[in-house]
This record gives structure tokens, sequence and C-alpha cells, in this order.
């Protein structure tokens, strides 16, 4: 077990906490519209794969290549590993 | 695109918990082998650990949301355990972890954690096709007298279709290797499983056990334990009224 401690959040804290979430909404508002609606379901209302079908009126196989599409988008945005390590891949081939 | 073209689907089927057992096992396997798919499964957990952030709740537009509302009855949603396989992540292991602990240490701390795990793991397995139900009715009057003679106390049976749970039915289950009768209801989409048995623990706890929710509390000598996927809070208003309609529920013959 780790133990972690628990210091009570500073103003500053606060700051960077909400800066954070603004990206994030950014970053799904961004989104084009499928995509955005595959992830919004999924991730923020953690609707099933078949609720989702059902709200959006797509077969599971179609939910599934948007909420893959959807990821990869918003990877490319928040994660700034995912450029390097595509770098370090190409050279290695 | 770092993840094998093919593999990317099924990574996050797995991520989604959405997969069966072959295909679970197939990815697994792979991802063992490959390291472009094992960075890919991980940053697709970092993308949903980001928008698990509590500030990002609740933005579904309004219209999504009365859509969401206006859905027909829909099957259960599938057991949403193995999301990240053990070896990736020691420390969501979930349940099959909690229940390792249990043979290899047992503390206080540890039993409470375990036998948590297997109320939430025991929930789980009832999800699956066939398993929900020994006795499937809505009326209270079939599901009571059917756990006679099966155990050897009488679980309450509330009637709260009216609050929004409608029985569903009710089985018998073991857990700790004590047979436990289990009174099933839904909840919209969703399973309330109630297990009770005879314990005088006194104690009233709420927690959330790998996402899904557990509400523990004694009443006239039976320990009681309702786990759903449903919000704490839903289960916690679920638990009160659970509690008030048992003890006004007029005594049957038994």
């Amino acid at each position: 077990m780790q133990q972690e401690p628990d210091p009570s959040p500073t103003p500053e804290d606060e700051v960077i906490r909400k800066t954070e979430i603004n990206r994030l909404r950014r970053a799904i508002e961004a989104m084009p519209e499928p995509f955005r609606e595959a992830i919004v379901l999924r991730e923020l209302e953690d609707l099933s794969y078949a609720e989702i079908g059902e709200v959006t009126g797509v077969p599971i196989g179609t939910v599934m290549s948007r909420l893959s599409r959807g990821r990869s988008i918003l990877a490319q945005e928040l994660l700034p590993s995912a450029k390097s390590s595509d770098e370090a891949s190409r050279s290695a081939s | 695109m770092p993840a094998c073209e093919d593999r990317s689907l099924l990574i996050g089927g797995l991520i989604d918990g959405e997969l069966d057992a072959a295909n679970t096992v197939t990815i697994e396997a792979h991802i063992a082998r490959c390291d472009n798919c094992r960075e890919e499964l991980e940053r697709l957990q970092s993308i949903r650990n980001l928008l698990s952030n509590e500030g990002m709740r609740h933005q579904a537009p309004d219209l999504l949301h009365r859509r969401i509302a206006a859905l027909p009855e829909l099957q259960p949603k599938a057991a949403n355990t193995n999301r990240i396989p053990g070896w990736l992540a020691p420390g969501i292991g979930g349940a099959l972890a909690a229940s390792l602990a249990l043979v290899a240490f047992v503390g206080p701390m540890q039993q409470q954690q375990a036998m948590d795990a297997q109320l939430v793991s025991s929930h789980v397995r009832s999800l699956q096709p066939g398993h929900l139900m020994d006795v499937q009715t809505t009326n209270q009057h079939i599901v009571k007298p059917w756990f006679n003679g099966k155990i050897d106390f009488a679980p309450p049976v509330p009637e709260l279709a009216d609050r929004g749970f409608p029985l569903a039915g009710g089985r018998l289950d073991s857990i700790n290797g004590r047979t436990v009768a289990v009174i099933v209801y839904r909840r919209r989409l969703h399973v309330v499983n109630v297990f009770a048995w005879p314990a005088a623990s006194e104690r009233s706890r709420l927690s959330v056990v790998d996402g899904f929710a557990v509400a523990e509390w004694d009443d006239d000598g039976l320990a009681f334990a309702a786990v759903s996927d449903i919000p704490a809070d839903e289960l916690r208003q679920f638990k009160a009224l659970y509690r008030s309609r048992s003890n006004l529920a007029p005594p049957t013959g038994s």
C-alpha cells in the first residue's frame, strides 16, 4: 500500500485544477460531432456501447470506431507524450 | 498510429469492459506481447483518467439527457470488471485481487475489503445471462415464501416500485462460504442486489468498490448489503426506503 499524503488544496492547486478542466472541456468541445457525442456518452455519462448505440441510432461497431477515433483525437490534443513516442517508433523502424 | 490497426477497437472495448471472455483473453494475450498495443492501452487509460476528473462530470447537454431519459428499458449493463489487466495496474486489480488478499493476510480491514469485494464480484456475476434470478417475479408475496425451506431466516421483501425500485425477483447466493438470500430490484437500466444473512455486526456504512456502490446495514439480527452501479446517493436512498418499508411490512405467517 502506498502512503498518500493528503494536504488540503492550496488556492494555487485549485487554479491548476480549474485550468486543467478548462483544457479538457475545450478539447472535447473542439471535437467533430459524432466523436464528441460518443465520448461524452461513454466517459461522462457512463453509458454502455449498447446504450450509446440506442441513443445515437447507430450499430455497436460504429460506436466502437467513433470512440476509438474520439480518444485518438483527445490523446493527440491532451497527451504531450504521444508525439514523442510516435517519433521514437518512426526512428526505430 | 502506434497500435496495431486491427486491434485498436478491441483495446477500446477492453478499456470499457465491453468485450466477451474470448475477445478479452485474445486481446490481453496480444497486449502482453505487443509493446505498441500496450502503449496504446496506457494512452487510452490516461485519457479516461483525465476525463474521470470530478469537474468534468455532468457535462452532457440537456438535450442529450432527455434522449437518455427517454430510452426504453435496456438489458442491464454487462459486467464491467477486467477493464485493465491486473498485471498492468496492480492498484485496480479489483475483486480478484481483494479475494486473494483474504487468503494472503487476514486483518480486520482486509476482511472488510474482502467482504466488499466478494459482494461486488457476486453482483457482477449475477449480471451475466441467466444468473440474476432463481425466482423471477415482481410480486413480493411470491419472492418471500420462495425463500422458505431454502434458508433458515426470513428476509423482508418490501414493495418499492412506487419509488422507482421495482422488485425483480430473488435468488440464493454464497458469500464467505455462507448461503445468503438475495433480493433483486431494478433501477432504470440498473440492477440492485440486496444480500441478506443472519449476523449482528451493528455496522452501517456506504463504500464504493471498483465503481460499484455498496451499502451495508443491520436490522433485527440480519445483516444487509445492497450493491449496484447506480450513484451512491441513490443507493443511500434505496437503503432508507428498504429499511423503512421493511419495518412497516405486516408480519407474514411464518
